[in-house]
């Protein structure tokens, strides 16, 4: 009997099952191409829809624009910045003519001021009279300052002289700002 | 029993033969995967960096359109304006007429008269700068007057351009010596560029101006009215 003359109508079970297989294979084939066709769609959909070249053009247009208008930009940028560096130096400077109408304004009458030096950090003071109590007043004056924190810290008397000569007395003094 | 497997032409062929027909779906699933690997899967990697790429551009794009849109939108004639004032408040470069020319005026203001002044130079070759990191010029003042006049003068020197600072003062009984600084400031090379964002002159830099400008030696009057884009219409 030769095998492959088979006049029944069943098919053996080892041949089902391969068919079944060859179909699956196909069809994995089929899916496999198509989800590969698929997803080379979808990634060129977007990268032609998510492409920076438009981007790119439109800042090379306004950057030609610019370019024309570069005196301009560069007017504002000065201003700008001398504008904040300004600032800095008005926010940095200290106000002697303030400090020093202050001083001069605790200062009796009956005094004279026969030195004033004055910096950053301290205000030195060389002022002389006739009689000791304008003196006082003074020193009280600045005592109270201190207390009171108003433009000086601190007070430091260095000396205080008479000058038999000129019946003068002189006191030098030291603040701190 | 013998276990060794004959390939040869014979087998090849009967395997070939007997599964012939799953060759093509296998070779096509092979070929898929090679073009997903190969074509596929760099596509979407260069589709995420894309998605980068387009932030950094956007943003890019917007400082350029908002810098455009500023600079198109001043008025030539009130930047000119400005950038003389706040030039002059502070120059780029030492402006020795600029200092004598302030000197001159806060002497004539305040009735104090000007004995000898020396600028100390120092390094020619180096550039001295203050704590705040400005170049200056230095220079010691003599000036005669009594203590209001000399006063006096300070303040009027506190109002004059180029800006000055004052360092340390001795006033004597008619005679006084003032050491001050004189402030100016070159921009850095290279500090203007496209892609920094750019700002119209705002609310307190104009007030700035139109406090400088009422400085005693100011030869500059501005407008009435300010420079910002917010006044005007956007021609775009």
């Amino acid at each position: 009997m030769i095998n492959d003359i088979n006049l029944l109508v069943g098919k053996d079970a080892n041949y089902l099952r391969q068919k079944k297989l060859l179909s699956l294979v196909r069809l994995m084939a089929f899916a496999s191409l198509g989800i590969v066709a698929l997803l080379s769609v979808i990634a060129f959909f977007l990268n032609s829809q998510f492409s920076p070249t438009e981007v790119k053009k439109e800042e090379d247009v306004i950057l030609q624009n610019l370019s024309t208008l570069s005196k301009k930009q560069a007017k504002l940028f000065i201003i700008n910045n001398r504008i904040q560096n300004i600032t800095t130096i008005l926010n940095s400077r200290v106000d002697y003519y303030k400090i020093l109408n202050f001083i001069i304004g605790k200062i009796p009458a009956e005094v004279s001021i026969d030195r004033i030096e004055v910096d950053k950090k301290k205000i030195s003071l060389t002022i002389s009279s006739n009689s000791l109590i304008p003196i006082n007043t003074l020193i009280n004056n600045f005592v109270d300052m201190v207390r009171k924190k108003e433009t000086i810290t601190s007070l430091t008397l260095n000396s205080l002289t008479l000058s038999v000569k000129t019946s003068k007395y002189s006191i030098s003094l030291d603040a701190s700002l | 029993m013998n276990n060794k497997v004959n390939i040869d032409a014979d087998t090849l062929k009967f395997l070939y033969t007997k599964y012939k027909e799953f060759l093509v779906p296998v070779m096509v699933m092979i070929v898929s995967i090679i073009l997903l690997i190969v074509f596929v899967v760099p596509q979407f990697l260069i589709f995420l960096s894309n998605i980068d790429t387009m932030k950094t551009e956007n943003s890019k794009l917007s400082v350029l359109k908002n810098n455009l849109n500023i600079i198109t939108s001043a008025n030539d004639s009130i930047l000119d304006s400005q950038l003389k004032i706040t030039s002059a408040a502070l120059p780029l470069t030492k402006d020795y007429t600029g200092i004598l020319n302030a000197l001159a005026t806060s002497s004539r203001i305040s009735g104090a008269s000007l004995g000898t002044f020396e600028f100390q130079v120092g390094d020619v070759s180096q550039t001295q700068q203050n704590q705040s990191g400005f170049p200056f010029l230095k220079m010691t003042l003599n000036v005669g007057g009594d203590m209001k006049t000399i006063n006096n003068f300070i303040n009027s020197l506190s109002q004059t351009l180029p800006l000055s600072e004052i360092t340390g003062v001795i006033i004597n009984n008619d005679f006084s010596t003032i050491n001050l600084s004189f402030y100016y400031k070159p921009v850095p090379a290279n500090a203007i560029s496209n892609n920094l964002p750019i700002n119209a002159v705002s609310k307190e830099g104009f007030n700035l101006i139109s406090k400088l400008s009422s400085f005693s030696n100011s030869s500059v009057s501005l407008p009435l009215y300010n420079a910002s884009p917010s006044s005007r219409t956007n021609p775009f």
